[in-house]
C-alpha cells in the first residue's frame, strides 16, 4: 500500500540535506513547500474528475510550475538573501507536487497521511537545520552536505534505538552520537 | 465528452498560469531589482569599515576602465567619501589566476596604504587558490597597512620570489596574480592621486 509514496519520501531527502544547513533556510523552504503544495493539492482535487489521465499530468505540472514560479519571484522581491541559498530547492517543490500529485492517483487521496508526512517532513527539517546551525559553529563538516547526512543518520538511528529499546526494558535510552 | 471539456479546463489553467506569472513578475520585477543592487552594494561595500564613508561610493565613478596595468586590468574605480572628504579609493581589478580570472576589489586610503583587499570573482582550484574568496579573509588581511613604498618594491612579492609575503599553499599562481594585481592597483593610485581622490574637492 505504500509502495508508490517511495518515490516522493525519496525525494524529500534531496531538500532535507541540501537546504537545512541553517533553521532559518530550513524552515524557508519547509513553508514554501507546505503552503505551495496544499495549494496544488486542493486545487487538483477540484480539477481531478474532469480531467482524463494525460490532462491531468499536464495539468497537474502546469499548476507547479505556475506556483513555484510566483513563489520564487516573491521570495527574490522580499528575502532575496534566503532566495539565493534555496533557489535550487524551488525547483524541487513544483517536483515534489507533481510526484505527490501521481501518489494520490494511485493510492487515493488520503489527507491524514499527506499530514503527517508534511509534519514529519517539517520536522526533521527543523530537527536538522537547528543541528546543522548549532554544531556547524565547531565542526564545519556539519554545514557540509556529507555532514548533513551523517547527522540525519545519527538521527534516524537514536529514533531506531529508542523505539526498539523500549518494549523489552524500561530504561528509556537512546544513544548520544 | 469529458475529453473537451477536460481540454477547454487545461486551456484555462495555462492561460491562467501564465497571466499570474506574467502579474507577479510585473509587480515584483522593481522591486527585485532594488534588491540585488542593496545586496551588491552590501557584498562590495563590505571590503570597507562603514564609518569611513557617508556617500554611495559606487554612484561615484573615478575611473573610466578599462585601464590595462602591468599585471592586471581596472575595471573601475569609486571614491568613498566622509563628510565631503575622500576617505577611500575602490579600485576594481582583474588579473589572470590560475584557473581563469580573478577580480578583485581593492580599497585604499588618501595616504596610499591598503584598507582591504576583497575577492569578487574566482574560479581557482577549490580547497587551494579558491581560499582567497573567503571573507574575511586571513591572507589577504596580510596586505592591510601596506603602501607602494612601506615595503619597497622588490620586496613586494612571494617570498618564493624573493619578496616579504607568505603566499597561500599550495596556490602559486594565484598567490602572484593576486599579489601584482594589488601591486598594481597601489602604483596606479600613486600615479593618478589627484585624479583618483580630488573630484569632489573640485567641484
Amino acid at each position: 500500500m505504500n509502495k508508490p509514496l517511495v518515490l516522493t519520501r525519496g525525494l524529500l531527502l534531496v531538500p532535507l540535506v541540501g537546504a537545512s544547513d541553517s533553521l532559518v533556510n530550513a524552515l524557508g523552504l519547509w513553508l514554501a513547500w507546505a503552503l505551495i503544495s496544499a495549494g496544488h493539492g486542493l486545487t487538483m482535487g477540484l480539477l481531478r474528475s474532469h480531467l482524463t489521465a494525460p490532462q491531468r499530468l499536464l495539468a497537474s505540472i502546469v499548476l507547479a510550475a505556475t506556483l513555484t514560479a510566483c513563489a520564487s519571484l516573491v521570495a527574490q522581491a522580499w528575502a532575496l538573501q534566503t532566495y539565493q541559498s534555496l533557489s535550487l530547492y524551488i525547483g524541487w517543490i513544483a517536483l515534489s507536487c507533481v510526484a505527490l500529485e501521481h501518489d494520490d492517483v494511485f493510492a487515493g487521496s488520503r489527507l491524514p497521511e499527506r499530514l503527517r508526512l508534511a509534519g514529519l517532513f517539517g520536522l526533521l527539517m527543523i530537527a536538522l537545520g537547528a543541528l546543522r546551525e548549532l554544531i556547524g559553529n565547531v565542526i564545519p563538516l556539519a554545514l557540509l552536505a556529507p555532514g548533513g547526512f551523517i547527522l540525519l543518520g545519527l538521527l534516524l538511528a537514536a529514533r531506531q534505538a529508542w523505539t526498539s529499546a523500549r518494549p523489552p526494558s524500561t530504561i528509556e535510552e537512546t544513544p548520544r552520537p | 465528452m469529458k475529453n473537451y471539456r477536460g481540454g477547454a479546463i487545461l486551456a484555462l489553467l495555462i492561460g491562467l498560469g501564465i497571466g499570474a506569472t506574467y502579474l507577479t513578475q510585473l509587480s515584483t520585477a522593481g522591486r527585485i531589482k532594488g534588491q540585488q543592487q542593496d545586496l551588491a552594494n552590501r557584498t562590495l561595500l563590505d571590503v570597507l569599515p562603514t564609518d569611513r564613508y557617508d556617500n554611495q561610493p559606487l554612484a561615484q565613478p573615478v575611473v573610466t576602465p578599462p585601464v590595462t596595468l602591468a599585471h592586471s586590468t581596472l575595471l573601475g574605480g569609486y571614491l568613498a567619501t566622509r563628510a565631503g572628504l575622500p576617505s577611500a579609493v575602490l579600485l576594481h581589478s582583474q588579473a589572470l589566476g590560475y584557473e581563469g580570472s580573478i577580480q578583485l576589489l581593492v580599497a585604499i586610503d588618501p595616504q596610499g596604504r591598503l584598507l582591504g583587499v576583497k575577492t569578487l570573482r574566482q574560479s581557482e582550484t577549490p580547497g587551494l587558490g579558491a581560499a582567497i574568496a573567503d571573507w574575511p579573509n586571513p591572507w589577504l588581511q596580510t596586505f592591510n597597512g601596506k603602501s607602494l613604498q612601506a615595503p619597497t618594491d622588490s620586496s613586494w612579492a612571494l617570498k618564493k620570489d624573493q619578496g616579504q609575503f607568505d603566499q597561500l599553499a599550495g596556490a602559486t599562481v594565484t598567490s602572484r596574480s593576486v599579489l601584482q594585481a594589488v601591486h598594481d592597483a597601489l602604483r596606479y593610485f600613486d600615479e593618478h592621486k589627484a585624479q583618483l581622490t580630488g573630484v569632489i574637492i573640485d567641484e
